[in-house]
């Protein structure tokens, strides 16, 4: 009885073994639409201690290539002696939604005696919802700080390659690892996205010139679903920039980005209005 | 659907913090209260906060109260045993608007490089727990004749200066000769409840003493060290500073 029993447990094992395996998809081309959102620099000027700030601000940014490539491989796989996916590097490109990119966003800010601290919420024109949170110091003549965001969102991506399947052993038949060509359509998925960064800002009376640098993992929680062999890359994302303050309530700025880590220069030209209280 | 659920709760979410934090007005006091005696009632605005029992070492009354000035008694069944007005400022929130902030921020950051979500609700709540203070402190000690002082904010600090205190039991103490010789951090005196008060270290409790039972001690260190009690004029020159 108890052999029967051991057999039995055995044949179990082997069914549920043969009916998992994974298989892997060596990428020969992607394309990876991401999620852009407003830059964050700061005040721009000295804000009086103990003192919140209220506003909301409309940016656009406009870049001539909305295609962003990135140095990506797939990783080597072996499935079984004839078949392994090879380390290969491959066409990967990070997408832009569009060459020109509109975003509107409220924000509060509070500086207590030094420290400048806030959340925005925003929206863009994918459409993408966003809240990002800082702290930084706000001083004389200079600020600088921290930012980390959170974003939601509807993005695209297609690419192409081919599909690994493994020798798999199923109620005693054996298939043999094979590999097959897929190449997929334009599909949507919802995904999202946190990036962080650093920004500083140099002043004189309202006139402001402005840095800041984020790092975003786009796409970096769908690695699993699709059987990818690769990580997707983070985007490093560097901005430099001017801002003025016309009186006390709006606030223009103007400035170029570009993706640091990008195989080729990517510019993106853009400007903000914002109004303040 | 679950889509648009996910937008909407995100959407909530930030209006949430934006109208939640950026909408507070108001602030929040601490009394630490001291009650050797009486049963006494804690009253911001004639509104009753707190009752504190007698024998009470120390306790610790919150109370969210708009910005502005308000008015702090304490009484007992029949007496005010204290009657003072305090202020909340401008900077009401300031404290918890910074760590919240940076709470959010290292949360996103946390999910940013890949180390997940769990760490980073860690992360979130640590700096509101490191970082939240309170707008207005009062420390209010019920002598044991039912009298009840506010216990002053020292100002001026002596450092180098060594004392010798008698009947004190808290104290820290380094052993010398029989004698309990200790290095002041902190100190002042209270000219209207003529009474000395010493800070045991920086950011503790603050304890009072009669002149009498304060000696103050001159030496390099705390071996070498002649304590002497000091009259009032000594002890004027280090006046203690109100809260207010």
């Amino acid at each position: 009885m108890k052999r029967t029993c051991l057999v039995l447990l055995g044949l179990a094992v082997l069914l549920f073994c043969g009916c998992s395996y994974k298989s892997y998809f060596e990428v020969t081309k992607g394309e990876f639409e991401i999620m852009e959102v407003e830059h964050f620099n700061g005040a721009g000027k000295c804000v009086p201690q103990q003192t919140s700030l209220k506003g909301f601000s409309v940016s656009a940014s406009y870049a001539n290539d909305k295609y962003i490539p990135m140095d990506v491989s797939n990783k080597k796989q072996v499935l079984s002696d004839t078949v392994a996916v090879p380390n290969s590097k491959f066409d990967f490109d990070y997408e832009r939604p569009n060459t020109l990119l509109i975003s509107g966003e409220g924000s509060f800010m509070y500086k207590g005696d030094i420290a400048l601290s806030g959340i925005s919420l925003g929206v863009t024109s994918l459409p993408l919802f966003y809240i990002r949170a800082s702290v930084g110091a706000n001083m004389r003549n200079v600020e600088g700080g921290l930012f980390a965001y959170y974003a939601l969102g509807e993005t695209h991506a297609s690419f192409s390659g081919y599909w690994y399947h493994p020798t798999t052993y199923d109620m005693g038949f054996t298939s043999h690892a094979y590999k097959e060509q897929y190449e997929s359509d334009r599909y949507a998925r919802d995904i999202s996205t946190a990036g962080l960064g650093g920004y500083g800002s140099v002043y004189a009376g309202p006139v402001a010139l402005s840095s800041s640098v984020s790092l975003s993992t786009p796409w970096r929680d769908r690695s699993e679903d699709l059987d990818l062999t690769f990580d997707f890359p983070f985007l490093i994302r560097a901005y430099v920039g001017a801002s003025v303050w016309m009186g006390d309530h709006v606030k223009v700025s103007a400035g170029v980005s570009d993706y640091v880590n990008a195989e080729k220069l990517r510019l993106s030209f853009g400007g903000s209005v914002g109004y303040w209280l | 659907m679950r889509n648009v659920l996910k937008y909407v709760a995100v959407v909530l979410f930030g209006l949430f913090v934006l109208s939640g934090c950026a909408g507070s007005d108001k602030g929040r006091a601490d009394v630490y209260y001291t009650n050797k005696t009486v049963k006494s009632t804690v009253l911001v605005d004639g509104k009753p906060v707190a009752e504190v029992k007698a024998g009470s070492r120390e306790s610790t009354i919150s109370v969210n109260i708009p910005k502005g000035e308000h008015r702090l008694t304490v009484v007992d069944e029949e007496d005010v045993l204290l009657d003072t007005t305090f202020v909340i400022k401008n900077g009401y929130g300031s404290g918890n608007w910074f760590a919240w902030s940076l709470g959010t921020t290292l949360l996103f950051s946390s999910v940013a490089i890949g180390t997940g979500w769990t760490l980073g609700f860690l992360m979130l709540f640590l700096p509101p727990i490191i970082f939240s203070h309170s707008d207005a402190n009062f420390n209010v000690n019920v002598t044991e004749d039912g009298r009840a002082t506010e216990t002053p904010v020292i100002e001026r600090f002596y450092s180098g200066m060594y004392v010798q205190i008698s009947k004190d039991k808290d104290f820290e103490k380094e052993y010398m000769n029989g004698m309990y010789v200790s290095k002041l951090d902190a100190a002042c005196y209270d000219e209207v409840g003529d009474q000395i008060w010493v800070e045991k270290k920086k950011g503790a409790p603050l304890f009072n003493y009669s002149m009498s039972d304060v000696s103050v001690c001159i030496g390099s260190s705390v071996l070498d060290v002649e304590c002497r009690v000091k009259d009032k004029e000594y002890w004027k020159q280090f006046p203690c500073r109100p809260t207010k």
